[in-house]
């Protein structure tokens, strides 16, 4: 056989062979075989110069008509093999695309996370301070010395007598107010909080809060007021206004509860019960006492403080109306939010 | 607290709609947060008066009630066994729409005329239940007297109910007279006062003893004898309905009625069981008392004790005793009205769980004052209910008068507080509206509190005061003014947040478990080979416990947080087709009795298809390179420079993360046996990790390397080795051998099986070669590969497919 002809059967020998192969490994050694560096194409070229002249000229011209029709035999295979083996050339447009792996934060944290840009914006510092607390810090230094009766407004978690799982984020008002004093501050407080209550829709025995404290010469209830409308519209809407409501809490002097327009705008439906407010937060100016216990001088420096649920603003915003959902972590929940 | 506004108008004047009164409550700091409107289903309900009553033959306990109610009369058949001639009652018409009282859930009816015994019964008296006025069906309710025949029930009994959510410190507030003194402020009205005979009967004084102010600030005993005991008058029994306290006798009525008035518990002690003279004093050591319900309680140390000369007679301020309760058949009583000890009064209904209306008013703290006025209060009642006589004057114990302290209050704090100017007028008017005693001097106010506002002590107080009852709507919302305050960047809070979102991204879900578990779901862990990383599981001694947990299933903090997400895996794998978890968050390590550390980790557990499935693909079940494989790229993406994850000898399948040299923890195929005990039915690969560590070895910013504008030289190897050696092995020889051409090397295909003899292996790499100066000549990379090639001879005796096989 002269080397044209090798080349030709070669060819054939190769074509025919390709159609056989079933899969990428398969059609990689066929490559390997006939087109590789040292494959049977290659043997055939390496003998040209042991040949003459014209038959050299037909086998080169044999050579390259072998390899380009191989390698156009490799990539229509490997084109062939790379679409499902169920489907025929024609492309059912109408089939799902495919879905990539999407994950998602937890509707709390995306919340959270919601919520701390806001008030990062307003030059507030996160600022995480411990769970589990002395009762020092999540009681007495807050105005609340044992035996207080307010104590009641808060079941509480006990490790040991001193000890409990902190029962809300304000002890951190405390620990933020030590490191920073002398200096003005403003800073967000986020973490988990835990109650000794009996779980119900509306109530979880752990929760997120998180507490804005702002302390400084000049800070008001004004403040308090301009701060919190700029996070609600920005977090449930441009529309939204703000309403105070006297309250009561130890470290907070005077103490308001803080609504917000309901989703309704005032006109009343079931979430508001039919009142046109939702209340979403409970703050004050902080306490003298509070105050002098962060280190600051009541009488020159004053402070606004709020707290508020995470779950809460989660709950409005989505209508989601059991807080159970949160922490049984189903995916048929999480998927829906992010 | 439930009030009716028919009680609080005796006290103010009222124009306002009630739903306008409640909004203003509200917005001063008394939640109202429920109206109920009494009158409002009674359409054909009046005023009847019961003319006649005859017995219905062959029925003994039915009567036959002929019942005027104006404009007619009518007969009904009825078994109530109050019913008297001359009684006023509520006479419901054909069509009234009553509740049912034998209906077991609430339900309402439509009332039709009926035949009792042949006889025909046109309508209908109503008990206290079948008015929805409480649980009442004992007979029929009777109505006060001066109630108008024929009048619409509703202009009779109509009433508005508020139910009211008072904050701790408003204790003051918690009575009929103390929201009318709230509403004379926010409404500008003055309230009524009732003018209470002084106390000054002919006969002896009762005298006690009270063993000291440490027990009581104030303490008064007034003597009633002659008294019938019986069941109250209708209005007393209607209002303490409404306010949701039954009704029992008149005594223990008027005592309720009273301190429901005014705020003050109030206790009445059967006189004839009393021996002697009545002495307050500290339980004794060992003390055991029986109380009105029947229950012998220990007495925690310095429970504050009445007692007479032989034994104790009552709980001071929480209950009552057994032993000196008022009876059916009581004549004379003691009644005692006292200020005792808040602190004690608390700590005694703790120790003992006993919370009771009178020591939730103590605990927060009585006015003396209010002592006196609430005692003639009740014995003008009593009067009236009981036929009461008052024998002397009041026994009255107050050692030391309260003095209300003044406080200054600068104009400028109401504006340094609440950032609105008030004129200093308006701040005196407020205040004055309160009850406050004000002089004003220069620059400030000079403000005394009543005695009732003992909450009131500082200047910030007053600052409250004056902003809820102006309103709070009149405050700007300014942003803060003054120095801003530095704003710090909190690196370990960016970095978490910076590994969720990639983790997000690689398709992970985030959840969020309780801090607390029990020790049952620890348990499988503790077979674990405990390394040197983070343990999952720690003996329960070593644990932080909660000495009060909602369950046991919440009783530990916990030690590690795997045991959770695999219980979240677990319980999404019966719906879901992936689960691929992670949490961030803390665990907690004990440190002896102090707060415990809370060191953050990082968990992921992964199961189930490594992709949604599609006709595209062919399905895949993730394994432990798709986990190897996020870990990786996290610690990549967080510029972990030394990190390195090593197969871990001791167990297969597992990998260790070795962080600066450390271990932080693994990654790896979770065994059988464990999954079997978690109750899960499909392979699992999970890892726990030290998020400190890797905190700790996070580099913030990348810096910029330039990149070879040069194309690279892509070569194939394919290696047939022993299958026993690792892929790293292979890898170190290629970078060792490759020239400082190699840019870099991929693993492409590794193949077992036929027509490669067992116990070998193939992997194929692909190779790439690349200058930083200059385009590289195929020959370059020809010369690189080879060199690995003989490198992979040399040193693992690999051959090379395609050059070494025939
Ligand atoms: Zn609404």
């Amino acid at each position: 056989m002269s080397l044209p002809e090798q080349i030709l059967a070669i060819q054939s020998a190769a074509l025919e062979q390709v159609t056989t192969v079933g899969s990428v490994r398969d059609l990689e050694d066929w490559r390997v075989r006939y087109l590789g560096r040292k494959g049977e194409l290659a043997g055939a070229i390496s003998q040209l110069g042991a040949v003459s002249s014209d038959e050299r000229r037909a086998a080169g011209q044999a050579a390259n008509g072998a390899k380009a029709a191989l390698q156009e035999a490799h990539s229509a295979k490997l084109a062939e093999l790379k679409v499902s083996a169920k489907q025929d050339n024609a492309l059912d447009v109408t089939l799902p695309g495919i879905a990539p792996v999407v994950g998602g934060l937890h509707l709390t944290r995306h919340t959270l996370y919601e919520i701390i840009r806001i008030f990062t914006g307003m030059g507030f510092t996160v600022f995480e301070t411990n769970e589990v607390e002395s009762d020092e810090y999540n009681f007495g230094l807050l105005n609340l010395p044992p035996d207080h009766p307010a104590r009641d407004m808060w079941d509480t978690m006990y490790v040991s007598d001193d000890v409990v799982l902190r029962t809300h984020t304000s002890p951190g008002q405390i620990r933020a107010m030590r490191q920073f004093n002398p200096e003005p501050l403003r800073v967000i407080l986020p973490g988990k909080c835990h109650r000794y209550e009996a779980v119900d829709a509306s109530h979880e025995s752990m929760f997120y809060q998180v507490e804005g404290l702002a302390v400084g010469e000049g800070i008001t209830l004004a403040s308090l007021k301009g701060v919190f409308e700029a996070f609600a519209q920005q977090m449930f809407g441009s529309d939204r206004k703000v309403r105070f409501r006297g309250s009561y809490f130890p470290f907070t002097e005077p103490s308001v509860e803080i609504d917000i327009t309901c989703n309704c705008l005032g006109a009343g439906c079931a979430v508001c019960k039919g009142t046109g407010w939702l209340e979403v937060s409970g703050g004050g100016m902080v306490h003298p006492t509070v105050v002098r216990n962060g280190g600051y001088d009541p009488d020159i420096v004053s402070g606004f403080a709020f707290g508020m649920g995470v779950e809460r603003n989660a709950m409005l915003r989505h209508g989601i109306d059991d807080i159970r959902h949160f922490y049984a972590n189903d995916l048929r929940f999480l998927k829906q939010f992010a | 607290m439930r009030v009716p506004v028919s009680w609080l108008r005796e006290y103010i004047e009222l124009d306002q709609p009630v739903t306008q009164l409640a909004h203003l409550l509200t917005i001063a700091g008394l939640e109202v947060t429920g109206i109920e409107d009494t009158g409002s289903g009674w359409d054909r309900v009046f005023v009847g008066m019961v003319e006649r009553i005859e017995r219905v033959p062959e029925a003994d306990r039915l009567v036959l009630a002929t019942v005027n109610y104006g404009a007619d009369s009518l007969t009904v058949v009825t078994g109530a066994p109050n019913i008297a001639e001359g009684q006023k009652v509520a006479l419901a018409l054909e069509g009234a729409v009553l509740v049912d009282a034998y209906a077991d859930t609430p339900r309402k009816r439509k009332l039709k005329a009926t035949k009792i015994k042949g006889i025909r019964s046109e309508g209908m008296v109503c008990s206290a239940r079948e008015l929805g006025l409480g649980s009442e069906h004992e007979g029929i309710l009777v109505l006060d007297g001066e109630a108008t025949v024929g009048a619409p029930l509703a202009a009779a009994l109509g009433d508005h109910i508020l139910t009211f959510d008072l904050p701790n410190n408003l204790a003051y507030a918690n009575s009929v007279v103390g929201l009318a003194r709230e509403i004379a402020a926010i409404t500008g009205v003055v309230r009524k006062e009732r003018s209470v005979p002084a106390l000054a009967a002919p006969g002896a004084t009762t005298t006690a003893t009270v063993d000291g102010k440490h027990l009581a600030a104030r303490y008064l005993l007034q003597r009633l004898d002659n008294l019938v005991i019986r069941p109250s008058s209708p209005y007393i029994q209607q209002r303490l309905q409404a306010s949701g306290v039954r009704a029992i006798n008149n005594v223990v009525d008027v005592t309720n009625y009273a301190m429901l008035e005014y705020g003050q518990p109030l206790h009445g002690f059967d006189r004839d069981t009393i021996e002697g003279d009545v002495a307050v004093r500290a339980s004794h050591t060992g003390e055991v008392f029986e109380t009105l319900d029947h229950q012998r309680r220990p007495m925690p140390p310095g429970t504050i004790m009445i007692a007479d000369a032989t034994r104790a007679i009552g709980i001071g301020g929480i209950m009552g005793g057994l032993n000196s309760e008022v009876t059916e058949g009581t004549t004379s009583i003691l009644l005692e009205s006292a200020t005792f000890d808040p602190i004690r009064i608390r700590r005694s209904a703790r120790a003992m769980s006993l919370r009771t209306e009178a020591s939730a008013r103590f605990e927060r703290g009585m006015d003396p004052e209010l002592a006196p006025v609430a005692l003639a209060r009740a014995v003008e009642l009593l009067v009236q209910e009981a036929d009461a006589v008052p024998v002397g004057t009041p026994y009255d114990w107050y050692p030391e008068p309260t003095r209300q302290r003044a406080i200054e209050l600068p104009y400028a704090e109401v504006k340094r507080l609440l950032g609105v100017e008030v004129p200093p007028e308006e701040m005196e008017h407020i205040l004055r509206s309160l009850e406050f005693d004000v002089v004003s001097r220069e620059d400030r106010l000079l403000v005394t509190p009543p005695s009732f506002r003992q909450d009131v002590t500082l200047a910030a107080d007053l600052v409250e005061e004056i902003g809820r009852i102006r309103g709070y709507d009149e405050i700007p919302a300014t942003l803060p003014s003054g120095a801003l305050p530095v704003q710090r960047s909190d690196e370990a809070a960016l970095l978490e947040r910076r590994a969720r979102e990639w983790l997000v991204a690689a398709g992970l879900r985030e959840v969020i478990n309780y801090d607390l578990i029990s020790v049952a779901a620890l348990e499988p862990y503790r077979a674990l080979p405990a390394g040197e990383g983070p343990a999952l599981w720690q003996p329960v001694d070593q644990l932080v416990k909660v000495r009060n947990p909602l369950t046991a299933e919440r009783e530990y903090l916990r030690p590690s947080l795997l045991p959770g997400v695999l219980q979240n895996l677990r319980d999404n794998l019966r719906h879901q087709e992936a689960v691929w978890l992670f949490e961030l968050d803390r665990v907690f390590v004990r440190q002896g009795d102090g707060l415990p550390l809370e060191p953050k980790r990082l968990a992921m557990a992964l199961a189930g298809l490594r992709r949604p499935s599609s006709p595209h693909l062919a399905d895949g079940e993730t394994n432990l390179y798709d986990l190897k494989g996020v870990v990786d790229g996290l610690l990549a993406a967080l510029r972990v420079h030394t990190y390195a994850l090593v197969a871990d000898n001791e167990r297969p399948a597992s990998l260790g993360v070795e962080i600066a040299g450390r271990c932080a923890g693994f990654a790896s195929a979770l065994h059988a046996d464990l999954l079997a005990s978690l109750d899960i039915d499909r392979p699992v690969v999970a890892a726990e990790l030290d998020w400190e560590l890797i905190l700790g070895a996070a580099t913030r910013a990348t810096t910029f390397a330039a990149y070879s504008r040069y194309p690279a030289v892509r070569q194939d190897v394919a290696i047939l080795t022993r299958d026993s050696v690792p892929a790293a092995a292979v890898e170190q020889v290629i970078a060792r051998y490759g020239g400082r051409n190699l840019r870099g090397w991929r693993l492409r295909e590794v193949y077992r099986g036929a027509p490669l003899p067992e116990g070998m292996k193939s992997l194929l790499y692909g190779l790439e070669f690349q200058s930083d100066d200059r385009t590289l000549t195929e020959a370059e990379g020809t010369k690189g590969r080879r060199a690995i090639e003989r490198g992979l001879r040399e040193q693992l005796g690999a051959d090379i497919r395609g050059s070494d096989q025939p």
